[in-house]
């Protein structure tokens, strides 16, 4: 395992691109999710009736709904971790547009030791997106939060392993577009227009039941909506559901497609001329 | 058992056509193997499959005796065809890499590099590479980790006269360190110079194969000449160690059948009285012999 990633760490840490959108991604994110308590600062300040603003501001980046909120933005649909797919996408499909899967494979790489590999690189990508998630949650609700106990932040730290799983799985995603595409321009088009596609297949040909089996709905679907323990009050101008807790057959969707993308690649990998 | 690599009935098909038909193969330790042939005979294919990047249609082969495995695989040094690595990392850098996956020390990088003539251009990504560096960067990263078995394809492509001397000279000296080293190459000259073995391929199917001095032995063409030709044409009529005899200008031209030296043919002559003004046998190079096994199998 620690071989597979240090061949794998060999190959990227001297590689400037791949730094270089790791941190305008880390950037990206840390924006939208600083931007906006800045934002609503900022509106605050250029209202006189800014207590709802202020209201929604706490309860927002309140211990522990934070956790499910930040979550919520930093996983939508295709949004922002579409940059790392782009990345996992880049990393794969160079190996196939340079080759050099093959000398990987001649030098005494299995093919299955490939996958692993590739996929010990998601698995830290994902990790990295979590840790920036956690970190920047942490001090967001230290720093706005109106309960700051260990109870309120450990609470609902469990939509931070439903962040990782969504990522992950995303990646993996990518990862099978990259296999099955091989060229880099043709398969970050395709990453971009699936979402698109995804929509379309779904209003057209799938029964409504199955809309959340789909595989970005199903993603999706792990961390569906924000909440807040005051958000709850239902009027008939506001009835909207609210995610309540994390569903465990919605986890169990989302990883028997990280398996069924993982499969697909494998036995691909295995039967192909390289 | 003292087989490096022995292929059996491997057979690749890219639609219609059999990249490789039937072939086997049997390297022996410490030989030198050419594998010799026009572009698109199969050697290229043949070295894909015996290193996993191909998948056969039928057919096996074995390493060192055993199943192929990955692990057979950390024991070879292989290119294939165009020298292939990460174009944004350093040469050192990619050889770091190969050493990872043969999970192989690094410490020879440096000598390894020194010995390609690439040390000074260790630091250097491989795109900024000339082609004949980038070739040598292919040796190196074969040469990594000791292995015991070297595959070169094409090594000299793209090399200036001086370069393909000296990798000839590294390949030779390889060899003489015991490993062995299968070479596929479309240049006669290099297999005859190099190679200890040959095996001359076309259309994927193998035409022939052993020593390469036995196919430069095989039916050396032989010259005579005489003062009274017309006596000497009679004479070997006799003789039926020669073959195809012919007339080119003054002289009497055939080939030698097998085992049969210009002295058997010359006590021959004496014997018959007959003496000769002129006897020549015309070594073959392999260029002569590879044209003719490639016509006769048409």
């Amino acid at each position: 395992m620690i071989r597979l990633f240090n061949i794998e760490w060999e190959k990227l840490k001297s590689y400037r691109a791949f730094w270089v959108m790791v941190i305008l991604y880390l950037f990206i994110l840390a924006t939208i999710i600083f931007g906006l308590p800045a934002f609503l600062d900022f509106l605050a300040s250029k209202t006189d009736d800014n207590v709802a603003i202020k209201a929604f501001k706490l309860i927002v980046f309140n211990f522990p709904d934070i956790w499910q909120n930040i979550s919520y933005v930093a996983s939508m649909r295709a949004f922002i971790k579409i940059i790392l797919a782009i990345i996992v996408v880049i990393i794969i499909t160079n190996e196939f547009t340079f080759l050099t899967i093959r000398t990987n494979i001649l030098s005494g790489l299995s093919r299955t030791e490939f996958l692993l590999g590739k996929m010990e690189v998601i698995f830290m990508l994902s990790l990295l997106s979590t840790a920036a998630i956690f970190l920047s949650g942490l001090y967001l609700g230290l720093t706005n939060s109106s309960v700051i106990t260990a109870g309120a932040i450990i609470g609902k730290t469990v939509y931070l392993l439903a962040y990782f799983i969504e990522v992950f799985t995303f990646l993996m995603f990518a990862f099978l577009i990259a296999v099955l595409v091989k060229k880099t321009g043709f398969s970050v088009i395709i990453l971009l227009l699936y979402p698109l596609i995804e929509v379309i297949i779904q209003y057209n040909f799938i029964p409504e039941n199955f809309h959340k089996y789909l595989p970005l709905n199903a993603m999706n679907h792990l961390i569906w909506s924000p909440n807040t323990s005051l958000i709850k009050v239902k009027t008939p101008e506001f009835n909207m559901d609210f995610q309540e807790f994390l569903s465990f057959s919605d986890v169990v969707v989302c990883l028997l497609y990280g398996v069924f993308f993982t499969t697909i690649i494998y036995f691909y990998l295995k039967k192909k001329d390289l | 058992m003292n087989a490096v690599l022995s292929i059996e009935r491997l057979t690749k098909r890219y639609g219609h056509i059999h990249a490789i038909d039937q072939l086997d193969l049997e390297v022996e330790k410490g030989s030198i193997y050419g594998l010799l042939g026009p572009n698109g005979s199969g050697k290229t294919t043949t070295l894909g499959i015996i290193l996993d990047i191909i998948k056969p249609n039928e057919g096996s082969y074995r390493w060192f005796g055993n199943e192929p495995s990955h692990h057979s695989r950390k024991r070879i040094g292989g290119t294939l065809e165009h020298p292939i690595f990460y174009p944004y990392l350093s040469a050192e850098n990619n050889l770091r890499i190969i050493a990872r996956i043969k999970e192989k020390p690094f410490d020879n990088i440096g000598e390894i590099l020194k010995t390609v003539e690439l040390f000074d251009r260790k630091d250097d990504k491989f795109r900024t590479f000339s082609l004949g560096m980038k070739q040598r960067l292919a040796i190196a990263s074969a040469l990594i980790g000791n292995p015991e078995v070297l595959i070169l394809d094409e090594p000299t492509n793209g090399l200036d006269p001086q370069g393909i001397a000296e990798i000839r000279n590294l390949v030779i000296k390889i060899a003489n360190d015991g490993i062995s080293v299968i070479l596929a190459s479309h240049l006669l000259d290099e297999v005859q110079k190099m190679c200890t073995h040959v095996a001359v391929l076309k259309k994927g199917k193998k035409l022939y194969s052993g020593p390469v001095d036995e196919v430069l032995a095989m039916s050396d063409t032989i010259e005579l000449g005489a003062n009274n030709p017309e006596i000497l044409v009679n004479a070997l009529l006799d003789f039926d160690g020669i073959k195809n005899l012919h007339k080119e200008g003054n002289l009497l031209v055939g080939k030698c059948a097998e085992g049969v030296s210009a002295s058997d043919v010359n006590e021959f002559l004496i014997e018959k009285g007959i003496v000769l003004s002129h006897l020549n046998l015309r070594k073959k190079t392999l260029e002569d012999q590879f044209l003719e096994i490639l016509h006769q199998s048409k």
